[in-house]
């Protein structure tokens, strides 16, 4: 006999699981549309999940599963155009592939189209963590 | 650190420093080293927070400024409650204030004079400076006279910068700041990651890592999570200060009361005590922020040595401040917005921010409400503010005209700068201030007020360095 607390357990850990899916789902789909043609491995991309939902609040959570949905019913590049003039769309999929973009090794790579992308599954919950085009010293 | 229970203070302090932010700290700097004899007190309202403990808790302090008063204003205003202030939160940006910032009234009939000049402030402007380890240009002379050499050389520029600075030698530099640019003492250089709020490596300057010898200097005594909530004033003199801590009231007396809560609790915790002034708990005001991305052709952006890599002066002072402030227009090496989203085309970004300097209102304010919290009133920001803004934005194109400039695009005026200011303004009369040119209140001669609140006008550029070198000076009057 599974008890209530067992079946609130695993109805908390299927939301969760839902909302991560819904997340994996719509990145899945940002991202091949922002970054054509770059190799993203599954687990690079359940590793970004995972560190792009740390410490979000309730509605980015929200905000995924609208996006989620809405994406898999007219495609990611549907939800952009439809929401091309929506400020609060563009800067979060701006601020979502820039976190992916910094803290992969995608800028480490060569042709990031020809060798898979990583990103560390224990990367810093601190988003944008570090420039990679920082130079310290003037050209020559 | 002599840090103490409220209950076992004693009388007889020569010195009861309320706060630890830049105003009490860069107080307290010069005081001991003046006062050898001294015993001062410290009363901080919030905890102290090791520099690990903020990195590891992700805040500063765990008193939130949203929540510290009642806020109607419309925006936010942010502050940092705990020992070291906002030293700890800062972003570390550290020019002076213009030389003709001290008296626009003169030149251009709007705002204030200040009752002191940038020749008043520069022995102590380059001490601040050293003590911070400021990194800046060896070419700033041309816009604010008198500057030495940095403690630190410039951070790196960004390419942007060096187009600009090419096409305008005299009016664009590396911006001053208090991170580091080379280790020292332990403290690694700048890592560039933009995280200042809570910089990882601790190379920016606070209190914690700079002012040990102040804070654990055995002739202090620290009392953390002490609330002050007013002075019992007799004529002329401030008697005790009266605070609460874990529930139960305390008093403390000391020759000398310098008041350095922050500009929304330091006009509070006086005009509860019946301290008058002239503008006591109004102009309350901050420069208006907005923050700009200009799209580039093809010019790669973010490839500077910390996160604000210039300060172009073009539009900081000039005639058009009888009608227009002045504008400080800030490169950001940091991902304001994120990259642009074009593929290939992620670097083609400069963000900007804009400082526009605003006229203190007196319709803006705060009031004692119940006496529990400060109530910050509306707030409007004046059209002086928001038409230099406009006229900015509009002229952005040919400022940058030495950048592949393809689109400027204005994004928004931010909440807050964290640079709140004016509400216990200096002067030269209880009719026109609430403090005098020393910080000393204009007829409580024992009290003294530090901070940004002693602002008479805010100028475009960040306040610390000039709170912290107006500490030191009157820290220097009053020992004198």
């Amino acid at each position: 006999m599974i008890g209530a607390g067992a079946l609130g357990a695993l109805g908390v850990g299927i939301g969760t699981y839902a909302l991560t899916a819904d997340a994996e789902d719509f990145f899945a789909r940002m991202l091949a549309a922002e970054l054509p043609g770059v190799r993203i491995p599954k687990a690079t991309l359940t590793a970004y999940t995972q560190a792009a939902l740390q410490g979000r609040n309730p509605d980015f959570f929200q905000k995924i599963k609208i996006l989620a949905g809405a994406s898999r019913v007219v495609g990611y590049n549907g939800v952009k155009a439809a929401l091309k003039n929506n400020w609060g769309f563009q800067l979060f999929m701006r601020e979502m592939l820039t976190d992916f973009l910094m803290r992969s090794d995608f800028f480490q790579l060569a042709d990031p189209t020809q060798e898979d992308v990583y990103f560390p599954p224990d990367a810093s919950p601190t988003r944008y963590c570090g420039n990679p085009f920082a130079q310290f010293q003037a050209p020559a | 650190m002599r840090f103490v229970d409220p209950s076992q203070i004693k009388d007889g302090y020569d010195a009861v420093v309320i706060g630890s932010g830049f105003g009490s700290i860069f107080f307290l700097k010069t005081f001991l080293e003046r006062r050898k004899k001294a015993r001062v007190l410290v009363l901080e309202w919030g905890p102290h927070h090791t520099h690990a403990w903020q990195i590891e808790n992700n805040k500063n302090s765990d008193i939130d400024s949203d929540t510290a008063a009642i806020n109607n204003s419309g925006k936010p205003w942010v502050f940092h409650v705990g020992l070291g202030g906002g030293t700890n939160c800062w972003w570390a940006l550290s020019p002076r204030l213009h030389p003709t910032d001290f008296n626009l009234k003169t030149r251009y009939g709007v705002g204030e004079d200040w009752p002191l000049s940038y020749d008043d402030l520069l022995p102590y402007y380059r001490e601040a400076e050293q003590v911070m380890l400021v990194a800046g240009p060896d070419d700033i002379n041309q816009e604010w006279p008198d500057t030495p050499s940095y403690p630190m050389p410039a951070h790196n520029f960004t390419s942007a910068d060096r187009l600009l600075k090419a096409a305008m030698p005299d009016k664009h530099f590396a911006m001053p700041c208090a991170r580091l640019s080379k280790a020292h003492n332990g403290r690694p250089a700048c890592c560039a990651t933009a995280h200042c709020r809570l910089c990882p490596g601790d190379s920016k300057f606070s209190a914690l890592n700079t002012m040990e010898a102040v804070l654990q200097d055995p002739r202090v005594d620290l009392c953390i999570g002490a609330k002050v909530d007013r002075l019992d004033v007799d004529g002329d003199v401030v008697r005790a200060v009266r605070f609460t801590s874990g529930g139960k009231d305390f008093i403390a007396r000391g020759d000398l009361v310098v008041l350095g809560a922050n500009a929304i609790y330091s006009p509070f915790i006086l005009m509860k005590s019946g301290v008058g002034g002239h503008g006591l708990g109004r102009y309350l005001a901050e420069k208006l922020y907005a923050h700009v991305e200009v799209y580039t052709k093809d010019l790669n952006h973010f490839d500077g040595g910390t996160a604000t890599t210039g300060i172009n002066t073009s539009w900081l002072d000039g005639p058009h401040r009888a009608e227009r402030g002045s504008v400080a227009v800030l490169i950001e090496n940091r991902f304001a917005y994120g990259v642009r989203p074009e593929f290939g085309r992620w670097r083609n970004v400069v963000p900007l921010s804009l400082y526009v300097e605003d006229i203190p209102q007196e319709r803006n304010g705060i009031s004692i409400g119940d006496g529990d919290k400060p109530v910050i009133e509306p707030f409007q920001f004046s059209d002086y503010a928001h038409k230099s803004l406009d006229w900015a934005v509009a002229n952005l194109p040919e400022l940058l005209s030495a950048l592949p400039v393809e689109a400027v695009h204005f994004r928004e005026i931010m909440g807050s700068a964290s640079h709140i200011q004016c509400t216990t303004r200096m002067g030269t009369s209880i009719e026109n201030s609430v403090v005098d040119r020393d910080l000393l209140h204009h007829s409580v001669r024992n009290l003294m007020v530090v901070g940004n609140s002693v602002f008479p006008t805010t100028g475009s550029v960040n306040p610390s360095l000039t709170t912290a070198a107006l500490s030191m000076r009157a820290a220097h009057r009053v020992t004198t």
